[in-house]
């Protein structure tokens, strides 16, 4: 905590602003870049949404009034950038987000950053039937192990609500998988 | 004195969350279909290209250099534009209509109905357009074609004038 706050002031002040932007995006890009990539699912649309994520960070750094940690502040910035970027593009193409996470994860089988294993690829479709509050909740749990007092704080949603989300989400994961 | 003290504590000092061990069988409902899903799949499946995060870091550091810049040298900004071409715009338009306007409007090209909406619009009174009306086009009817019956202006009077005071008066 003392090490944010620190990095915080650093990230405020003129002359140490690049340095300390440096260490943050080294400390938090790979955990982001998970964040993201769940959401959004392929590796090039990841990489734009987390540039605009550390962009966003930078330029509003100044507005960060710690209320939240640093780290919860950055994760809801990523997924609210993730989910932009995902209706911006059903939007384009003239889908509903729904229909365009299933495009997202047709076309998934074919990417060359998936390990394209069928049980990879449905676990994929098994989540993406989960409306997107229970996707978000599942996939901060089950693959970034992230805390349900953190989670709490970056979906501004109250921890037992989370955890009956997660409890829901993971029961119909489990009957998707074993299912025929 | 301390001994009889230790005797009477009867409770650890331990806590629980609120709704800790109402919520318990869920979580280990959770922890059973966690550990079914993950006995099928090892992990997501995504992968990034080779050396991704490495280079990571200069990539968003360039990005922000960018857009820095692209903010400090916009000489040019939409704002100018905006008023630049809208002066542009007005010129023309005002060059357009003492210029080039050979052909002159007539009263009888308007639409009355344009004429009657500038009328309304311009917020005349009826001084202002009594001028305009000679003696021979008024004819007293056009006041008194407003006629109205016995029972409607009793339902008048009953509704919008002080019976009371016009009879004490």
């Amino acid at each position: 905590m003392d090490f944010e706050i620190e990095l915080i002031r650093r990230l405020n002040t003129e002359g140490s602003k690049e340095q300390a932007f440096n260490e943050l995006i080294t400390k938090y890009k790979e955990r982001l870049y998970w964040h993201i990539r769940n959401i959004v699912k392929s590796h090039d649309d990841t990489d734009d949404v987390l540039q605009n994520t550390f962009i966003k960070v930078f330029k509003n750094i100044h507005n960060f009034k710690g209320e939240s940690k640093l780290y919860s502040w950055m994760y809801r910035i990523a997924t609210n950038e993730a989910l932009t970027h995902i209706n911006q593009n059903a939007k384009r193409n003239h889908l509903t987000s729904e229909e365009y996470q299933q495009n997202a994860l047709s076309i998934l089988k074919a990417d060359v950053y998936f390990e394209g294993d069928a049980i990879q690829l449905k676990l994929q479709q098994a989540i993406a039937t989960l409306p997107n509050k229970q996707q978000l909740v599942f996939n901060m749990k089950y693959f970034e192990d992230i805390k349900y007092s953190e989670m709490s704080e970056i979906l501004e949603t109250s921890q037992g609500a989370l955890k009956a989300s997660y409890h829901i989400a993971v029961k119909k994961i489990e009957e998707y998988l074993t299912k025929d | 004195m301390k001994n009889e003290n230790l005797h009477n504590i009867k409770s650890t000092g331990y806590k629980t969350p609120d709704h800790y061990f109402e919520s318990l069988e869920d979580a280990i409902f959770s922890k059973l279909a966690e550990e079914s899903i993950s006995s099928r799949v090892h992990s997501s499946g995504f992968k990034v290209p080779e050396s991704y995060f490495e280079s990571l870091d200069a990539k968003i550091l360039n990005a922000v250099d960018e857009n820095h810049k692209i903010q400090v040298i916009s000489l040019l900004s939409w704002k100018k534009v905006a008023y630049i071409s809208g002066i542009a715009a007005s010129l023309i338009l005002a060059f357009n209509l003492f210029f080039m306007n050979s052909n002159q409007l007539a009263i009888e090209d308007l639409e009355t109905a344009s004429i009657e909406n500038y009328l309304m619009n311009e917020d005349l009174n009826a001084y202002d357009i009594a001028p305009y009306l000679g003696a021979n086009e008024l004819n007293s009817e056009d006041f008194v074609e407003n006629t109205l019956n016995a029972s409607e202006l009793e339902d008048y009077l009953l509704e919008n004038s002080n019976v009371e005071y016009l009879i004490t008066d």
